[in-house]
């Protein structure tokens, strides 16, 4: 009933953003400053960018930093000096993103920040996903799982993103929220730095083999879903220990109603962008903005996947949408 | 400067009392100061040594994040290491940064605002600028890479206002333990030399200040429980009881000279009286001898009548210098209050018809003096009789008087150009019946010597010094009554 509630309120703002979108009519200009394009999740994004002010009718300048500082602060030189009208930022990290805010500041440039965050500095608004309450969410799917198969004695491992940033914090603190409240206990939790299929696999081995009794990993990222899956594989551990992971890749559709997956708690990365250019042009045009705006993570599993598809294609996956 | 009742001049109490301000205000200042410029330099060194720890560690951690270009998190490790040092700013110039905004260097940092808080350095706000520009105290070093590439530089600008605060509550702080122990040591001091030193004094003044009609302490000094004071008294007192037998014996003494002056002058009186009766006898009969026809005609007889009576006169001149000169101890020098030496001299020149012989020149001042006007005409005629009586017969008699004024006293000089004085007999020819001539010649030798006694009877000396052309000049002083005034 809850899915279906969050189901018509994300249905809701997508007709809102729709109707909002021939009020505007310059040629204003905006840029976004993204880490990495190459990573799929910043590309959803960019196009739920490009795609609502193209819909509002702003042009964008797309800076890719591929990860770089340099690269990174080049392109925020470049866009300030471009005097572009905004900038929506989603940046390598929330200490570099201090610099471009007091670039942007000194130029008099508004900027809203999509993801990642802010140590400091001046912005319109923080567009984030509601990591703990996701977390949350799909931890209770985790633990629903697990009671159905009375496996709930067991433990769950954790392969998490370095702790560190306040998304992972977040991310594991909703988890094990849930965890607890279904009296689940924890195996033990694992920080990637590399974020490399080895480093994945390594880590659900080494949690595989300091926990006989461990009944479920999760993964606090999705790209490197198949390391987790071939240790548990390699270990003789399949069908004897689930995967649930964070975000979402366009193969997890398949995996999911297959049962490979239990599930993943799904940002929205287009609906993000989206809502980051509408943030801005609210502010362009003097209206109010909050200045932490959190968006829903959806928790997809095998029993609402169907229903929520739709969703997932487009706010999640940026499919079919121009 | 005391006067005689001792109620004036400066008071030993109050010159102490001076004496120990100012000592204890220049020692407790004296080391106030120093203190005060010991934790100032101790201040300033530990400002200069914190700013280069926090180069030091700064120039290692910021190095790395230069060259990754991650600016906010130096200007994080930047805003701690002011906090943690209490610096005033730390302005990083980098390179790096500046080549991506095509600039010679991006300036950024961190600098405390008017309130202490700590904000972002803007290097386009003046105010910012001046502040750096006026700050106490400036380090820089440079930014090396691994590779001995040149990255920037960091400054770190420390503030003395937090100095100049302490120093301040110092200054304050020991002016006040200046002015506490200066006012405790003062009133400390002051009391124990009033206890040990001034009040003891004041004992010893109010004793030897009860004195009898000779001006002698009646009563002897107590003692003291003090050494150094009993030994002063103890002096003290020894020199009471000595002036007091001193002033027995001199009583004594004067007695016995009041006797002998007493009988000295029933002697001068017997003279007077005695002496000059028989001698105007012998006079008066070898007139009357001289006057028998057959006496005259007797040469030895009339020979021996003229040395009678020549030696009668000789006699009575004799007795009456004599005793003139013993009146003299009676005679008041003063008496008759002041008298014009031009004038006395002229009277004495009147008064001695010889004189006219004589050239007398008189000098062009001639001052007052205090003495009676007969006795100075006295003592010029007496001169003026000796100058006569030893003048050279081949040339004039020449006389010059002279006079200066010397302090209090006016000088004479009664020069001639008679035959002189030889220096080895200038002594004796003030002594009484001091001659330097034969009996013949006329004379008692009580002339100088009654000289010498009027001048001594003023405080004054007379002496013999060259005359004129190998004469004599006799120089003697007297009272000086006013100045001279120059004469036209």
């Amino acid at each position: 009933m809850k899915i279906l509630k969050m189901v018509a309120v994300i249905c809701l703002l997508m007709a809102s953003l729709t109707s909002a979108g021939a009020a505007q009519a310059t040629e204003m200009r905006l840029a976004y400053i993204v880490s990495d394009l190459r990573i799929p999740f910043w590309d959803i994004m960019k196009r739920g960018v490009g795609s609502r002010a193209e819909a509002l009718g702003y042009s964008v300048v797309f800076f890719s930093a591929e990860n770089d500082a340099k690269r990174e602060l080049e392109l925020a030189t470049k866009a300030v000096r471009e005097k572009v009208d905004g900038i929506i930022l989603s940046p390598t990290n929330s200490s570099a993103a201090v610099t471009i805010l007091k670039l942007a500041k000194a130029a008099g440039i508004p900027v809203v920040i999509s993801d990642i965050g802010s140590d400091g500095g001046d912005y319109v608004s923080y567009i984030a996903s509601d990591n703990r309450e996701g977390s949350y969410q799909i931890g209770k799917v985790l633990a629903k799982a697990l009671q159905a198969r009375q496996w709930d004695k067991g433990s769950v491992g954790i392969i998490a993103i370095p702790q560190k940033r306040a998304n992972g914090q977040a991310r594991t603190a909703g988890f094990m929220n849930a965890l607890n409240e279904a009296g689940i206990k924890g195996a033990g939790i694992r920080q990637q730095a590399t974020f490399t299929y080895q480093e994945t696999y390594d880590f659900a081995r080494e949690l595989i083999a300091a926990n006989t009794d461990l009944r479920a990993l999760w993964l606090q990222g999705s790209d490197r879903y198949q390391g987790a899956l071939d240790a548990i594989a390699a270990a003789g551990k399949n069908g004897q220990i689930l995967l649930i992971c964070f975000d979402a890749e366009p193969e997890f559709l398949q995996l999911i109603p297959k049962g490979t997956l239990v599930g993943a708690a799904m940002q929205q990365p287009f609906l993000m962008g989206e809502e980051a250019v509408n943030t801005m042009d609210s502010h362009l045009n003097g209206k109010p903005v909050k200045q932490l705006q959190l968006l829903p993570i959806l928790p997809v599993s095998t029993g609402n996947l169907a229903e929520m598809l739709p969703v997932i294609r487009r706010n999640v996956l940026g499919m079919n949408v121009k | 400067m005391v006067s005689d009742n001792g109620k004036a001049g400066r008071s030993l109490y109050t010159l102490l009392g001076i004496i120990i301000v100012a000592v204890v205000l220049a020692v407790l200042g004296g080391r106030a100061t120093y203190d005060y410029l010991s934790e100032q330099q101790r201040m300033t060194e530990g400002m200069e040594q914190s700013s280069a720890l926090s180069l030091a560690s700064l120039q290692k951690n910021i190095t790395p994040l230069i060259e990754a270009y991650a600016i906010n998190d130096y200007d994080k490790l930047i805003a701690t290491e002011i906090e943690l040092r209490q610096h005033f700013a730390i302005i990083v110039t980098d390179l790096n940064m500046g080549k991506i905004r095509a600039e010679a260097a991006y300036t950024s940092g961190k600098i405390r605002n008017a309130a202490g808080n700590i904000i972002d350095f803007n290097p386009d706000d003046p105010t910012h600028r001046r502040q750096l520009d006026s700050r106490f105290y400036t380090d820089t070093v440079p930014i090396i890479s691994s590779s001995g590439t040149h990255l920037g530089s960091i400054a770190v600008y420390v503030t003395d206002e937090k100095m100049k605060r302490e120093l301040n509550r110092i200054l304050i702080q020991n002016l006040i333990n200046t002015v506490v122990i200066a006012l405790l040591l003062i009133a400390l001091l002051i009391f124990a030399i009033h206890r040990l030193l001034v009040h003891p004094l004041a004992r010893i003044a109010k004793c030897i200040g009860q004195t009898d009609s000779d001006g002698i302490p009646t009563s002897l000094i107590p003692s003291f429980a003090f050494r150094e004071l009993s030994v002063l008294t103890d002096r003290m007192n020894t020199m009471i009881l000595m002036i007091g037998r001193s002033r027995d014996l001199l009583h004594q003494r004067t007695e016995t000279l009041s006797r002998s002056n007493a009988e000295l002058n029933r002697l001068g009186e017997a003279m007077a009286h005695h002496f000059q009766e028989p001698a105007r006898r012998l006079t008066s009969f070898s007139q009357r001898l001289q006057g028998k026809p057959a006496l005259v005609a007797d040469e030895d007889s009339r020979l021996a009548v003229e040395f009678i009576d020549q030696q009668a006169r000789r006699l009575s001149e004799l007795v009456r210098d004599a005793q003139h000169y013993l009146a003299l101890d009676h005679a008041k020098v003063d008496a008759g209050g002041t008298a014009d030496s031009a004038a006395a001299l002229r009277q004495a020149i009147a008064a001695n018809s010889a004189t006219a012989q004589a050239e007398i020149v008189l000098g062009e001042s001639m001052p007052q003096v205090r003495l009676a006007e007969k006795l100075l005409s006295e003592l010029f005629a007496i001169l003026l009789d000796n100058a006569l009586r030893y003048s050279k017969p081949e040339r004039p008699l020449r006389i010059e008087v002279s006079a200066s004024v010397r302090g209090e006293r006016a000088v004479f000089c009664f020069a001639d150009n008679g035959s002189g004085i030889a220096p080895e007999y200038r002594a004796q020819v003030f002594d009484l019946f001091s001659r330097l001539v034969p009996n013949s010649v006329p004379g008692t030798g009580m002339g100088l010597a009654l000289v010498r006694k009027i001048v001594q009877q003023t405080g004054g000396d007379v002496s013999v010094e060259d005359g004129i052309d190998g004469g004599a000049c006799i120089v003697f002083d007297l009272p000086f009554d006013f100045p001279l005034e120059p004469q036209a």
